[in-house]
């Protein structure tokens, strides 16, 4: 394979609520993403609100999904350069600050100091049960003044302000016991809110600041990012199960297929006859009002959101949200979605629909929902991480800086 | 009460507790260290906050909070709002939330348009809202010569201050422009409304200390100025005996040249005014119903009035009119998003009856129940295992079918 390609291959794991997705890919000379071939299974209760719970199950299904990449890309994946979406309810955040003396002669900033200042700044304040697994730099200051860009610049001192992204330790290796099963013995996690940004926000948006959701089965992400950086992110572990477990306990339903058809169906007019649908149970025909499935599915989102307004509003953040809300994953498809996070927070809202952005290019038919936003996020991220040649520099084995790519060149990783 | 009891001249503070007042960021801290020179302000709690250190070692005061400097090491927010409220929110907030805590009321200070002031406000609010205080903010606006950005923040600080408080009291600068000479030096101007405001500050405190006869009170603020957009203008007027048999009028004239006032013009503008009158032992039911009177003919007639009339011996042989002339921006408040999301009837009030719920499941209409997380661990957000289908934890019946 030496030779044969311009770039390295990468692979992108999603160990999701819903499903166990693997991709396969690599980039070109203009910098695109191209997928290879992917892989998929649903996951079938053994992940549950973002967590592992049953490790056999979900290793079984993550081989499968990964044999039928490597059989749709027509290679096998090299053990390097292979990356893991992080996400549960033990995700943590804050924000780190970290300092340099800049002592060399000319007293100007380069870029290894940028790099020690934001080593110094990955540290984690918590547990020793706590590892880190992403560092987001975000503005510097030099000498006291604030810069978004230091390069070049003369100082004594430079501050660099980053957001720190940690996990518990075992939590987090439960996401990469089923690569290294596998002899893939270092793969990298990374936030999966982070890698799903990747795949969705725009320069733009994110110059004006933007608040990210991806509400997945299992899970909900938000990253509220300003210019540069990242202000605060976390985890809700409210997912779409909980809206269709709302529904089964209600209706007094199975939660699969019954209450899942009834909630990604919510919106389909036809299924509903004078305001009633029609289901089949365990003791005949149900006649189930629509006005009530609609209400339970509108208290859950209503609650889940109010609950992140709460936590960004409490900080204060909320004012510095220029472009509004950017909103992707099996949730923002739901009908109720769009009115509700208006409602809640009171700002513009988009909501990713099934066009991939341009720089995706491959093998993707299978693959335009906002449900994979975050794996192809996650291949993208892992492609701009693992290239040597023209897209970065890499400038020593532990920390790689990629620049010149928008927004995106905050993005510092810290192995752990 | 007895206008024949004789009193000492400095009411008992040991029982009541008292009003607090906190000057936030550069202006308010300037404010509130002129406020601490007054006569009558030593029945405040007076504090000061800002991220600068330099403002408040300059103002000397001895409850000074510095927030957040760790993260700007000192040198204030530079005019970013979300500095501000990420300093006024971290752990400096405790110390403020200790000096706070029972008081009777807190009027908050500082300017709008910057970093600290803007962007602490809202957090303070919160902070007064959890520690159940009333709580009235007297903000000033940017002048028109600082320039459009800071005019964009401060519009977007009031916005976002309204919901988290009861009462916001907006002042814009401006109002200073009808008394000051147009070759006044821009910083003798700044100061000038410190001066202005920390009056306004006095002025209000005495209305909200001194109500007994017929009372103005906190309530009344509230209905008027509550969650609504507005621009405000405060009059102050205090005449005594020295100034002859008519002081009602001379202190109503005082009223009228106050810097904040904006004139008559600023009277007749006003869709509701807050009116107090505040005398001694000494006030006559005449003088009240005068002053009250020269107070309408100079207001429109569709303008609501709210009077207010106290006494306090501190104020023996004096009269004291307050006034708040209140002009709402949006007549019809379609400033309010219509909303066409059903929410659910808030059905429990308090958070020991929400505790108490998932100890008790049979309050609500099933046992509440885990479903498809019943194995798994409990998911506690504020209290509530949020698993658990809101419905469930709120009480509300829902249509089965059949």
């Amino acid at each position: 394979m030496l030779g044969r390609r311009n770039s390295e291959i990468v692979t992108a794991i999603e160990i999701g609520t819903s499903k166990i997705c693997v991709i396969i890919g690599e980039t070109d000379e203009e910098g695109n993403i191209i997928v290879l071939g992917s892989g998929e299974r649903a996951s079938e209760d053994s992940v549950c609100k973002g967590e592992i719970i049953d490790m056999q199950k979900a290793m079984g299904f993550f081989n499968e999904a990964l044999a039928d990449a490597e059989e749709a890309a027509g290679l096998d994946i090299e053990p390097h350069n292979v990356y893991i979406g992080i996400t549960g309810s033990h995700i943590s955040s804050h924000h780190g600050v970290g300092s340099v003396p800049i002592s060399n002669e000319d007293r100007q900033v380069n870029e290894s100091h940028i790099n020690d200042a934001l080593q110094n700044a990955a540290v984690v304040s918590h547990s020793t049960e706590e590892i880190i697994i992403d560092v987001v730099a975000g503005h510097y200051l030099i000498d006291g003044r604030r810069a978004d860009n230091p390069l070049d610049q003369v100082a004594h001192k430079l501050e660099s302000h980053s957001h720190i992204v940690c996990g518990n330790r075992n939590q987090v290796a439960n996401f990469l016991a089923p690569a290294k099963d596998v002899h893939i013995d270092n793969p990298t996690p990374v936030f999966a809110g982070l890698a799903s940004a990747m795949a969705v926000i725009s320069d733009e948006e994110h110059k004006q600041g933007v608040l990210f959701i991806d509400i997945g089965a299992g899970t909900t992400e938000y990253i509220l990012f300003y210019n540069p950086g990242i202000y605060e992110s976390g985890v809700i572990a409210v997912g779409t199960d909980h809206i269709v477990n709302d529904l089964a306990i209600a209706l007094e339903l199975p939660f699969a297929p019954t209450c899942k058809d009834l909630v990604f169906s919510a919106g389909d007019k036809s299924k509903f006859k004078d305001g009633v649908i029609e289901i089949r149970g365990a003791l005949g025909i149900r006649k189930i009002p629509e006005d009530t499935i609609n209400k339970i599915i509108s208290m859950r989102l209503l609650e889940t959101f109010e609950i992140l307004h709460e936590k960004l509003n409490s900080k204060g953040l909320l004012g510095s949200i220029g472009s509004g809300v950017v909103m992707t994953g099996g949730g923002a498809t739901l009908p109720a979605t769009e009115d509700i996070v208006k409602s809640v927070f009171k700002m513009p809202l988009r909501i990713v629909g099934s066009d991939l952005p341009s720089h995706f290019g491959g093998a993707v038919t299978d693959l335009s929902s906002p449900r994979y936003s975050m794996i192809l996020g996650l291949l993208e991220y892992g492609v701009k991480r693992s290239n040597k040649g023209s897209l970065i520099s890499k400038l020593d084995r532990n920390v790689n800086m990629f620049l010149r790519s928008g927004w995106k060149n905050i993005i510092r990783a810290i192995r752990p | 009460m007895d206008f024949s009891e004789k009193q000492e001249s400095v009411p008992d503070q040991t029982i009541k507790p008292k009003t607090t007042v906190l000057g936030i960021g550069g202006a308010g801290v300037k404010t509130v260290k002129y406020l601490s020179r007054l006569r009558g302000s030593q029945w405040l709690n007076i504090a000061v906050a800002d991220a600068d250190e330099g403002s408040l070692s300059e103002a000397g005061l001895p409850h000074s909070f510095p927030v957040g400097i760790e993260w700007t090491q000192g040198l204030g927010c530079g005019g970013d709002p979300g500095r501000g409220a990420n300093a006024f929110a971290h752990k400096s907030q405790k110390s403020i939330e200790d000096f706070i805590s029972g008081s009777a009321m807190l009027i908050v200070t500082g300017g709008l348009g910057g970093g600290a002031a803007t962007g602490g406000a809202p957090v303070i609010g919160r902070l007064a809202r959890r520690l159940k205080i009333p709580t009235i903010f007297l903000m000033t606006t940017p002048f028109a010569f600082e320039g459009h950005r800071r005019h964009e923040v401060a519009d977007e600080g009031i916005k976002l201050l309204l919901p988290d408080t009861d009462i916001v009291i907006p002042i814009p600068n401006d109002i200073l422009f009808s008394s000051l000479q147009s070759d006044v030096p821009a910083k003798k101007a700044f100061s000038m409304v410190d001066e202005s405001i920390s009056h306004a500050i006095l002025g209000l405190a005495e209305v909200l200390r001194c109500g007994n006869i017929l009372a103005t009170d906190f309530a009344d603020f509230k209905t008027i100025l509550s969650n609504k957009k507005t621009v405000c203008r405060v009059g102050l007027g205090l005449a005594g005996n020295e100034d002859g048999d008519n002081r009602c009028n001379v202190a109503a004239e005082r009223l009228l040249e106050s810097p904040l006032l904006g004139g008559q013009q600023g009277l007749k503008e006003a869709d509701a005014v807050i009116v107090t009158v505040i005398g001694g032992n000494d006030f006559e039911i005449g003088e009240m119903k005068q002053s009250l009177e020269i107070i309408k003919s100079l207001t429109a007639l569709e303008t609501r009035i709210i009077n207010g009339v106290n006494t306090d011996t501190f104020y023996d042989n004096k009269i004291f009119i307050t006034l708040l002339a209140v002009t709402f921006e949006n007549k019809d408040s379609e400033e309010e998003i219509t909303d066409t999301v059903w929410r659910p009837p808030i059905v429990k009030t308090t958070e020991e009856e929400t505790a108490t719920s998932l100890l008790q499941p049979e309050l609500a209409f099933q046992s509440p129940s885990r479903g498809y997380f019943s194995k798994t661990p409990l998911n506690i957000v504020k209290g509530e295992d949020i698993d658990i289908p809101p419905f469930q934890r709120m009480g509300i019946n829902l249509d089965k079918g059949n």
